[in-house]
């Protein structure tokens, strides 16, 4: 595939994508850390101690960075990929390099705010002296699933924004409904029975919930939502790339 | 041995109000089942020709004769709507001022950064970066961003970037006049070089007739989107100009 031939192009992207982010802030890097802190701290304000949701006896904050993890990581993938071919405009239309480079950078450039993200995890789980156990391990399948399911999604949106722009407004909407839909604020648990299989439609659920399920708790996940979210990570990335490649050309044309 | 090979190739391009679809035509189209109407015009028309290696060829032709769409089409930048294009090799195109840089790095992370969308590797970017920043002149000036550079200076960078990177085939479409005099000498020495060369492809255009019949062996003459004429240098460059007397 071409792709691997340019694969220090992404790299360039990606590096370019990062400075471009911290170089000029004040904290640098400290960001990719601050925005899922400080959401844990007011969801754990809002929905802890005024609401008390259900987080089945995990503490609530490291309930809910569990998710914020790889929700932030999904969300920012589809918010910022949807204007980036747009952004690049003078780049695209003048000189040909795999274009798929554009969306892919901006979801890696997301995964190295995960990662950062993560460490802060670490010492959560260390402070809130959570007992890891084997299903941890699990992460090696769920981390590329989310990988996915955020390559295609940036793929999609890219696409579809550089030809109606309109959805450059409606997307961190779409998003904002999305992580209502999914289980960050609350777990699964605490849904009524007649509604557990909608979430079936939701791709990151299963991902979410598994990643709680097998950090925190130790548990195996949910099989059948995780099931699902495997299908729709591979299905959309399959369609999304196959979109963005008969697409292409008509995007370059309008851009 | 064919270098580049255009069968039956068209392309058209949106003009006119209504240029942009949105959501509300594309969902307003659904509703009601009618397919809504965009204005369209032919830049190139049903072209076929072909272009060998170690050929320079130019291309004439008025403003809006779809000179620069075929340079684009040539280098992947646009894709036919009919007809196939099939190409051999590395393509280099200097097909506007700027073309490829990222106007917030500067002129030395540009290098790299352009170079590589070319196709190249890192190691070799960096074994050519020096003969780069020699030939451009723009030793001083380069660690500034290069939005901050003039026509003349992007002409420089993008001309020397493009042709140290060794590509199999270079199109330039007139960008090289924004370079002064001296510059354009350096240049057009080095495409001499690049053109001498039995195993490169040159695609030049320019309204600088002379200096066409100077460096092509071949020329076409362009016009309303398909080939008037194709042949001889010289003589294609001469026909042309009789075309253009008022």
């Amino acid at each position: 595939m071409e792709l691997w031939q340019y694969k220090n192009l992404i790299w360039l992207f990606v590096q370019r994508d990062l400075q471009a982010r911290y170089k000029q802030t004040f904290l640098g890097v400290g960001w990719a850390v601050i925005q899922p802190l400080f959401l844990m701290l007011v969801f754990s304000l809002i929905f802890d101690k005024f609401l008390k949701v259900d987080s089945s006896g995990i503490p609530y904050p490291i309930f809910s960075y569990a998710a914020l993890l790889p929700w932030l990581f999904i969300s920012r993938s589809m918010n910022v990929a949807a204007t980036s071919l747009i952004g690049f405009k003078a780049l695209v239309t003048k000189v040909y390099f795999p274009r798929e480079i554009v969306p892919l950078s901006i979801m890696v450039s997301s995964l190295v705010d995960f990662a950062i993200g993560s460490l802060v995890f670490f010492i959560m789980l260390l402070h809130f002296k959570v007992d890891v156990g084997g299903w941890g391990l699990f992460l090696v399948f769920l981390v590329p699933m989310m990988i996915l399911l955020a390559g295609a999604l940036a793929l999609i949106v890219s696409t579809l924004t550089a030809i109606f722009r309109d959805l450059q407004f409606a997307m961190p909407l779409f998003v904002q409904l999305w992580m209502y839909a999914s289980p960050v604020i609350y777990g699964l648990q605490g849904i009524q029975k007649t509604y557990l299989p909608l979430f079936y439609l939701n791709p990151a659920a299963g991902i979410i919930d598994s990643f709680r399920r097998v950090i925190l708790l130790n548990q195996a996940p949910n099989w059948g939502l995780l099931a699902s979210s495997g299908i729709w990570a591979v299905g959309l990335f399959v369609f999304g790339y196959w979109l963005f490649k008969k697409l292409e050309g008509f995007v370059i044309d309008i851009l | 041995m064919t270098s580049i090979v255009f069968d039956r190739v068209s392309k058209q391009y949106f003009k006119g109000p209504r240029y942009f679809p949105s959501l509300r035509d594309f969902l307003g189209a659904l509703a009601t089942g009618k397919k809504v109407e965009y204005e369209k015009f032919y830049a190139v028309r049903d072209m076929t020709f072909a272009i060998n290696r170690g050929e320079s060829v130019g291309f004439v032709g008025n403003n809006g004769a779809g000179k620069t769409t075929l340079l684009k089409l040539i280098s992947r930048v646009a894709l036919p709507d009919r007809g196939t294009i099939k190409t051999e090799g590395k393509i280099a195109g200097l097909l506007e001022l700027g073309a490829g840089f990222h106007p917030e790095l500067t002129g030395r992370e540009n290098i790299m950064f352009n170079g590589m969308l070319l196709g190249n590797s890192k190691q070799e970017m960096a074994e050519k970066y020096e003969k780069i920043l020699e030939f451009s002149g723009l030793k001083s000036f380069i660690d500034m961003p290069v939005k901050h550079f003039s026509s003349g200076m992007y002409a420089r960078l993008g001309f020397a970037v493009a042709i140290f990177t060794d590509p199999d085939v270079l199109l330039v479409d007139e960008v090289l006049s924004v370079g002064d005099e001296a510059f354009q000498n350096k240049c057009i020495e080095k495409m001499e070089v690049f053109f001498g060369s039995e195993q490169k492809t040159v695609v030049f255009v320019t309204h600088n007739l002379d200096l066409m019949k100077r460096f092509c062996n071949r020329v076409l003459w362009i016009d309303k989107g398909r080939i008037r004429s194709d042949g001889n240098a010289r003589e294609v460059v001469d026909e042309y100009r009789k075309s253009q007397v008022v």
